[in-house]
């Protein structure tokens, strides 16, 4: 099984130790990892700030990139929904096996659907709050919205549940915007910030020392409210919970 | 800055109103969720109305031509208004030639957009909103804010002065239940003058030739029980095929706009009383033009119930004043795009795109994918921000090339903090900019490889 | 030629494409095991006062007492058919609805199942008292309608 890993551009710049434990916890799964050293920006925060169009020589890079591999895997919900929704569009191929977008996972939807761990050789004897992105909820499954009528699930949780002595707790409003939405921050960037602040307040009531999800955008977001208000709460992103080993 | 972010901004200001404002809508989507989850075919209710609706639609002219002629034969007069301007005309010839000069009417959205009232007013006819708020957002010389709650924005204790005022009710007494009985009493008069009731339609029944109207104060049944002349205005969307569609919608619509599992009055209109009129006009008002646009044309699936602004994370902050349409929330951004580009498109940045709207709809209109598919013509149409036009610019040169992009995450951690995480920054202002790592992952990578 | 035409002619040249009608009778509604005891409960969510009374009773209840051969168990609403002046039956203060338990149907799709609208000007499936929460979200009984609303169910 040959797989790529996709690291958003903001996650390389800003958070090379969640590449770098996406990287270790496939290895560690026996999954034979790459990672093509041209990979920029999916296009994602051009099309929705209503520039789907300009998208399209980075959607023709990224297919060239990570073509001939099995899967590739990405450790960010956004994006990858952005390539699995958009990405059809805009290189036309509809149900071309070869388009990148039938066989791009976000990380922890591989994990747990595709390589299926039994158990994890991972330690973190914290309390964390659950941070539920919007994508990663509503555009790809990763757990049951709030607003549909189904059996709760949360591929999320379910991995956590392998790690040791984590304690995993939801806040009000559990997949509630956080406010970020690419240029929406800058953009509405009162009505962005008062969301931020409204969400980390939220997942700080739970009593978590960490907020962890399958997003370091939303992360991004929050952590720029936890440091202006001088809080006590962390975020970290969920690969990195799920490899530690304190 | 776009309009609903310079009006939003400014809701914000007031920081416990629009933390209120939020709480007082987050409740009602709460009690929208505890109605969705009593019901185990609650998903499958959903599919359902979608699809009566998409059949309704691709056979519309057969449907408004049964109910029609259903109706007609039941004794209701049926007119057809191209635009707002004719619907108007037509209200307005009907009620000149009874001579009628007081007019009580309930809620109806498609009346706010064709202007109805004004139109009315000007031409001597009173026009009583006997909605509880819109009457009190009628008083206040202010337009609703929630197509569901038109006075939600609104304060008891404003309530209070304002009908101390205009009602002469005890000065300093805003207890709802109190407000709420002394209108009761203002507007029970009013039912009595009338001398024509207006209704919108909540749905035209093409098999019966007859229509519904759901309240939860009995102000349309009042008003059209009392009035000899009863004129009830929809948009052509409204029709359904019969019974049975009604039956599914019924399920819906009060569960998900206010948390109830049915309105207290859903009355079905079938024919004139004896020695009373019926009027029904059929309004398009832009909605064929709708209906030929395939990208948006499941715009006319919606049935009104406001869910989707009281679950828009972005509405409930920023009030429904911050959006230039009547209508606010992801419902407004839409149809404002499809009234006119040129005047709404600066609703077009008051969404995050968290797609909470798309799955609480109860017609599966798919809000959220509307708008981004907007956002996409903004361009194309003139109404793009030139500011977003130039960072979009910026991200594609240095994103379309691994050698700029590397070249510029290696010298962003160099660059002095001061220089972006500043007021100048819109990002910033009770938000740290995120910090730079001194190696990438792809430096990491290279590491890690060796 | 008039606006019908033109709105018609707009309407075909849209020309959406065909879609099938669903199945509504396909739809797996919920039926509730203790039928009437539900409508009761919700009748009481909704504001209302439930009363069991013997068949025998019925004829001396408190007039005006309105007679409803169909009721709904998941929403607490009776459906009234009327003809003629129905002005007192939205402006009384206390509205009075006699139902057999035997004519409580589970859902809404089994309630418009059996409403016939021949020989009717008007009909009403009316749950509970008037109600608004128009200032403050605060619920307020007797908006316009009736007050307080009392069904009264019998065997």
């Amino acid at each position: 099984m040959k797989v790529a890993l996709f690291i958003p551009c903001y996650v390389n710049a800003l958070y090379p130790e969640v590449g770098e434990a996406s990287y270790r916890l496939l290895r560690s799964l026996g999954v034979d990892v790459d990672y093509p050293l041209e990979q920029t920006c999916c296009g994602q925060p051009m099309a929705n700030a209503g520039y789907e169009a300009d998208a399209k020589p980075l959607a023709k890079k990224m297919e060239r990139l990570f073509a001939g591999y099995d899967y590739v895997v990405g450790p960010s919900a956004s994006c990858v929904s952005f390539v699995r929704e958009g990405y059809p569009r805009l290189t036309h191929h509809d149900d071309d096996k070869e388009c990148l977008a039938s066989h791009i996972y976000e990380i922890c939807e591989f994990i747990h659907d595709v390589v299926r761990p039994t158990k994890l050789d991972a330690r973190f004897p914290h309390k964390v709050s659950l941070h539920n992105s919007c994508h990663g909820v509503r555009l790809m499954g990763l757990s049951a919205p709030s607003e549909m009528n189904i059996p709760y699930y949360s591929k999320l949780r379910n991995l956590l549940s392998l790690v040791e002595g984590v304690e995993v707790v939801e806040p009000e409003r559990k997949d509630e915007c956080c406010g970020f939405g690419g240029l929406f921050s800058i953009e509405e960037s009162a009505v962005s910030k008062r969301m931020a602040h409204d969400k980390v307040a939220r997942h700080v009531a739970t009593g978590a020392e960490y907020i962890t999800g399958a997003d370091s955008s939303c992360l991004m977001n929050m952590q720029g409210i936890i440091e202006n208000e001088g809080l006590a709460i962390r975020t970290k992103h969920i690969i990195e919970i799920l490899t530690a080993k304190e | 800055m776009s309009s609903h972010a310079g009006k939003a901004k400014k809701f914000l200001m007031n920081e416990a109103r629009s933390v209120w404002h939020d709480k007082a809508l987050f409740a009602v989507r709460e009690k929208r969720d505890r109605q969705a989850y009593s019901l185990p075919e609650w998903e499958e209710l959903r599919n359902t109305a979608s699809a009566i609706k998409e059949h309704t639609l691709s056979h519309l002219a057969e449907y408004l031509e049964e109910f029609e002629r259903k109706a007609t034969q039941n004794g209701i007069k049926i007119h057809w208004a191209e635009s707002g301007d004719d619907m108007n005309k037509i209200v307005g010839d009907i009620i000149a030639e009874k001579g009628a000069k007081h007019l009580v009417k309930s809620k109806s959205m498609l009346a706010e957009e064709c202007g109805l009232a004004p139109y009315l007013e000007e031409r001597g006819v009173e026009v009583v909103e006997s909605d509880l708020g819109e009457r009190i957002v009628q008083l206040m010389h202010c337009a609703p804010s929630h197509i569901v709650l038109p006075a939600i924005h609104i304060k008891r204790e404003e309530v209070g002065e304002l009908f101390e005022r205009e009602l002469g009710t005890e000065q300093g007494n805003s207890d709802p239940t109190y407000l709420t009985h002394e209108a009761r009493k203002h507007l029970r008069e009013k039912f009595m003058q009338a001398d024509v009731a207006m209704t919108g339609v909540n749905f035209a029944i093409a098999e019966e030739g007859a229509f519904a109207v759901c309240t939860n104060e009995g102000n349309a049944d009042m008003g059209t029980s009392h009035a000899p002349l009863h004129i009830a205005i929809m948009g052509l969307e409204k029709v359904i095929p019969n019974l049975a569609s009604l039956g599914v919608f019924t399920r819906l619509l009060a569960r998900s706009a206010t948390g109830q599992p049915i309105t207290t009055y859903t009355s079905i209109y079938r024919k004139p009383e004896e020695g009373k009129e019926l009027h029904l006009v059929i309004v398009d008002n832009g909605r064929t033009e709708s209906l030929a646009n395939e990208a948006h044309r499941n715009m006319l699936k919606c049935m009104r119930c406001g869910a989707c602004m009281n679950t828009c994370p972005v509405y409930r902050r920023s009030g429904g004043y911050s959006y230039s349409y009547f209508i606010p929330g992801p419902l407004g951004i839409n149809l404002g795009m499809l009234r006119s580009p040129k005047l709404y498109a600066g609703n077009m940045s008051g969404c995050s795109l968290c797609y909470s709207c798309s799955g609480v709809c109860p017609a599966k209109v798919d809000l959220a994918e509307q708008i981004y598919a907007w956002r996409q013509q903004m361009n194309s149409l003139g109404v793009a921000a030139p500011s977003k036009k130039l960072i979009v610019k910026a991200m594609n040169m240095i994103m379309r090339s691994g050698w700029v992009f590397d070249t510029a995450i290696s010298c962003a951690p160099y660059l002095p903090r001061f220089t972006y995480n500043n007021g100048l920054n819109p990002w910033y202002g009770g938000r740290e900019m995120p910090h730079f790592a001194k190696r990438s992952f792809k430096v990491v990578w290279r590491k890690m490889e060796k | 030629m008039g606006a019908r035409e033109n709105i018609l002619r707009r309407i075909a040249d849209a020309a959406m494409p065909k879609r099938e009608m669903p199945d509504v009778g396909a739809i797996a509604k919920i039926a509730f095991e203790e039928r009437v005891a539900k409508f009761a409960e919700m009748v009481q969510s909704v504001g209302g006062e439930v009363k069991y009374v013997d068949a025998s009773a019925i004829e001396s209840l408190p007039q005006p007492c309105h007679h409803s051969k169909l009721a709904v168990a998941e929403n607490g609403a009776v459906w009234l058919p009327c003809k003629g002046d129905r002005r007192e039956l939205f402006a009384c203060e206390h509205l009075r609805v006699a139902v057999n338990a035997a004519d409580v149907v589970d859902t809404m799709h089994d309630a418009v199942a059996r409403v016939s609208l021949e020989g009717y000007e008007f009909g009403v499936f009316v749950s509970g008292p008037s109600k608004t929460a128009d200032i403050e979200q605060a619920l307020v009984l007797g908006a316009h309608g009736a007050m307080k609303a009392t069904i009264y169910i019998y065997k």
